[in-house]
């Protein structure tokens, strides 16, 4: 459904006067760039639920927005049902909006404060000319029953929400022009547990009922092998391992992915704890991102980048200590 | 048999002499109208790791800023006694006060940046600590500073205590900020959500040298979170709040909970990747009480399954259960 073939992606820090003058006599030099994603490819199935897990800075998010058309990658392509997203018009991105949808991780900031619930909902809907005014009132009230939710709180601000129906108000949105693809970047993060498991029985639900295909961003590895269906671990910019769901465990893992697995399973497990850090995005280690702290790293790990090797069927790794 | 609980019954679930006594803590907002903790009786022993759990708004991370005196502006101590080694440090004077919790006690604060000062260096930040409470000489403060860093695994302290806050990363920082709340060996360590801002291999590394750092300078700590997995191997305590109260008190893996809310939590928290459980979670239907709602009965009971009538009519006190836990629900009277 959506390919994404040698995606790179680097934020570069806006250049300053000097730089730029240093630039005209032909002596760039770049500082500062940091490389979100790397060379990093991804085959999202129509119907299924990739749960994209990794912590902060391992570049989550940035695939999460390539993946919608909101960045352009510099090098690669992003495929949607058949055509590259890098290289759509503007009319033809407006449209693209009809087909995915991102929902963002903090509710209260993703809304407008100053749009009512309704106008915040009818947006997309006006842009789209989707149905005239009262047939975008039903819509509304329809979409604000499903995320359940009543329709008399459709005049109300976001401020007048609470946590949970700011998020429930956020998927309506996502969901008023009808996508086939939900994007959903830690969707439960900023909410309490009793309430993150309303948030997921409701994505499930609707996940079900419009035959949605679903991306879940999340550095929470229990909560994405509840709901995925495939499961994509990223570190440094990298995908370190992408396995169906009922694999856990069955197959040798990354060690990336046993130690993220063991503080899932129990913070103090003392066998698992990873010493060190995440590598500095504007600074990566030579060689695999993840060396630096792996118990298993040797030479090959510190110079080499480990290629995406399939494992089995469905499997894929990027280890060089990980064969079939 | 279950009995009523008198504040004076904890000591037997504590096994050393408790150095910390909190005795009906009751604190709001807006003199009395909006309650934030209603009435909250616990102890906690020399070296105990306590954990304190609950959701935002049930009034947890507001009891730790009422035990250090630091409670935010509009909310009022209305009645209750904060009992530290025998000191009712509510009656002291603020200066007093100001020596106790300063010397006697730490704090971990859930987000390390906003917790350190950007404008000067960690050593500086550190020192001052010495140099005010201890009375050190600058040279003597920074090798003690750097002495302390280099305890809480920060690599290359020297350099660590000449460096901003802002240098660190987010576990950096946080070990940074431990090491201040442990740099006088208090007897108390109040962490307020130390893991919370911080990523999931990280949380662990933090986790772990708060315990060893507790277990070898037998510290006390109230552990405050709302993530009940963090808790399983740490504290051998624990108390669940809800909307003021202290619901249940369980041990550190949460086997058998009682109360229906401690229940309701553990079906809604994701299982550990391991159990191969997949598909759905049980919430708990409802949201926790505004604040200005008032029920004159459990403020759990709209949202609870077990929920009978006598659950609107009054809340019950806690009630004494085997094993040193205690419950407040009526299914247990």
């Amino acid at each position: 459904m959506l390919n994404l073939e040698n995606v790179t992606k680097t934020f570069r820090p806006p250049a300053s006067l000097g730089q730029e003058i240093v630039s005209l006599f032909g002596r760039r030099k770049e500082t500062g760039a940091v490389l979100a994603v790397r060379n990093l490819s991804l085959q999202l199935k129509p119907g299924e639920i990739l749960g994209l897990v990794g912590e902060s800075g391992s570049g989550k998010s940035t695939l999460g927005r390539l993946m919608c058309g909101l960045y352009r990658p510099e090098a690669g392509r992003v495929i949607f049902e058949g055509r590259d997203l890098t290289t759509l018009d503007k009319r033809e991105k407006q449209l693209l909006s009809l087909k995915i949808q991102f929902m963002f991780q903090d509710p209260a900031s993703s809304l407008n404060p100053r749009l009512k619930a309704r106008a915040a909902l009818s947006e997309g809907l006006i842009i789209h000319h989707l149905g005239d005014r009262v047939q975008r009132r039903q819509t509304i009230d329809r979409l604000l029953e499903e995320v359940g939710l009543s329709p008399k709180l459709a005049d109300r601000y976001p401020h007048q929400f609470s946590g949970g129906q700011r998020q429930r108000l956020c998927l309506a949105r996502a969901l008023s022009l009808n996508p086939s693809l939900l994007i959903a970047d830690e969707p439960t993060s900023a909410l309490d547990v009793s309430i993150q498991a309303q948030i997921i029985d409701l994505l499930l639900d609707l996940k079900a009922k419009r035959g949605l295909t679903m991306v879940l961003i999340s550095h929470d590895l229990s909560l994405v092998c509840l709901m995925a269906d495939r499961v994509a671990v990223m570190y440094g910019g990298q995908l370190m391992e992408v396995f169906p769901r009922r694999l856990l465990g069955q197959v040798e893992h990354h060690p990336y992915v046993k130690a993220l697995w063991a503080s899932a399973d129990s913070a103090t497990d003392d066998a698992f704890i990873l010493d060190g850090e995440p590598p500095d995005p504007q600074n990566p280690p030579p060689g695999c991102p993840f060396h630096p702290r792996c118990p298993q790293a040797d030479e090959i790990c510190r110079t080499t980048i480990a290629p995406m090797k399939q494992l089995g069927p469905e499997y894929l790794g990027a280890c060089h200590h990980l064969s079939t | 048999m279950s009995e009523l609980v008198t504040s004076s019954d904890h000591s037997s679930v504590v096994g050393s002499p408790p150095i910390l006594k909190i005795e009906n803590l009751t604190v709001s907002f807006g003199h009395g109208r909006f309650p934030a903790i209603r009435g909250v009786d616990f102890e906690l022993g020399a070296g105990e790791i306590l954990g304190l759990v609950g959701e935002s708004g049930s009034g947890k991370s507001l009891t730790a800023f009422s035990i250090m005196g630091l409670l935010p502006f509009g909310a009022t101590l209305d009645s209750g006694s904060v009992i530290f080694q025998g000191t009712d440090l509510t009656t002291l004077p603020p200066k007093d006060r100001r020596a106790v919790c300063g010397r006697n006690m730490g704090m971990v604060f859930q987000e390390p940046l906003t917790a350190l000062n950007p404008v000067f260096t960690i050593g500086e930040q550190i020192t001052e600590i010495f140099r005010h409470r201890l009375g050190s000489q600058a040279k003597e403060a920074k090798k003690m500073a750097v002495e302390l860093l280099s305890q809480v695994g920060l690599p290359n302290p020297a350099r660590a205590a000449q460096s901003y806050p802002h240098r660190f990363s987010g576990g950096m920082r946080q070990r940074v900020v431990i090491a201040m709340a442990l740099a006088l060996n208090p007897e108390l360590v109040i962490a307020d959500e130390p893991t919370t801002a911080l990523d999931p291999t990280i949380a662990a590394q933090i986790i772990r040298l708060l315990k060893a750092m507790s277990a070898n300078r037998d510290t006390a700590v109230l552990f405050i979170t709302h993530n009940l997995r963090l808790l399983t191997d740490l504290a051998g305590r624990v108390l669940v709040m809800y909307a003021g109260l202290i619901v249940e008190q369980t041990s550190g893996n949460f086997s058998g909970p009682l109360h229906p809310y401690t229940k309701g939590l553990m079906k809604a928290l994701p299982p550990a990747p391991s159990s191969g459980v997949t598909g759905r979670l049980v919430p708990i239907s409802g949201q926790p009480p505004a604040p200005d709602e008032h029920y004159p009965g459990c403020p759990f009971e709209p949202r609870c399954p077990e929920r009978q009538k006598i659950c609107a009519e009054y809340c019950p006190p806690l009630l004494a259960k085997p094993n040193g836990r205690l419950v407040r629900c009526h299914l247990y009277q």
